[in-house]
């Protein structure tokens, strides 16, 4: 797999839901055993970030979606947002055009 | 001098109350004096009458009284721990006064049931498995 690599926009601040008990919401060793949709599990540390406020409420509906639970049914302090920069050398894929997408080919969930 | 009724006193706060996240702190804070013990606190939380309850367990109205005066017979504790630490998530992760509506709401990952309809089934330890995966966020964020 080799992601076509992007350059991330110099001022960009990502979002990351989190728990309120988690003790740093930015450690990526989580994704790193668990997995996700761009890792595999047991194969590297990644940091899931939302790239703005919609994104991540679409994540919280989608966690609820199923349930008997209604995003209107939360509490404000059950979920928070927390806002993180990415140095400019950071290696990134595009996971966005069907380029980016071809190249970093199947298997991924 | 008569002591004013709690409706009373309740109605005076929220009129007076600078705002609905001051009357929160309020009944939380009152909430937590009460130091509800885990069938009380299911049964408040919940908002569960005595014979709800006793179904939610299993047993005769008759059978929950003497609960209440004798305490939880050992061979239910395993099913209050489940209620209990699923009581416990509903609490953190909800506004208090949408949980008696959310435990009745039947769901599709509960099979087309409700969280009360699971307990009245007896499968308590699945209430709190449930419970626990409906907020678990690494499913959609790892």
């Amino acid at each position: 797999v080799t992601p076509l690599p992007v350059r991330l926009p110099d001022d960009g601040v990502w979002l990351r839901l989190a728990e309120p008990e988690w003790e740093d919401p930015l450690d990526p060793s989580f994704a790193a055993f668990q997995g996700g949709r761009w890792n595999a599990p047991g194969s590297y540390p990644a940091l899931y970030l939302n790239g703005d406020v919609q994104t991540a409420r679409l994540q919280i509906e989608r966690m609820l979606a199923g349930s008997p639970v209604h995003p209107g049914d939360l509490d404000d302090s059950a979920n928070v947002l927390v806002a993180a920069t990415l140095p400019r050398s950071q290696r990134c894929g595009d996971t966005v055009t069907d380029p980016g997408l071809r190249a970093l080919g199947a298997g991924f969930r | 001098m008569a002591l004013a009724t709690p409706r009373d006193v309740a109605e005076k706060l929220a009129a007076e109350a600078p705002d609905r996240a001051w009357l929160r702190a309020l009944t939380d804070d009152l909430y937590r004096r009460l130091e509800l013990d885990p069938l009380d606190r299911f049964t408040t939380v919940w908002n569960l009458s005595d014979s709800e309850t006793a179904r939610a367990f299993g047993v005769s109205r008759q059978a929950f009284s003497k609960w209440r005066r004798e305490g939880v017979p050992a061979e239910r504790a395993r099913a209050l721990a489940d209620l209990d630490a699923a009581t416990g998530i509903l609490e953190r992760r909800l506004e208090r006064e949408r949980i008696p509506a959310v435990v009745r709401r039947p769901a599709e990952m509960l099979g087309g049931r409700s969280l009360l309809e699971l307990a009245r089934a007896g499968e308590h330890a699945e209430v709190h498995r449930a419970v626990a995966t409906m907020f678990d966020l690494r499913r959609v964020q790892p």
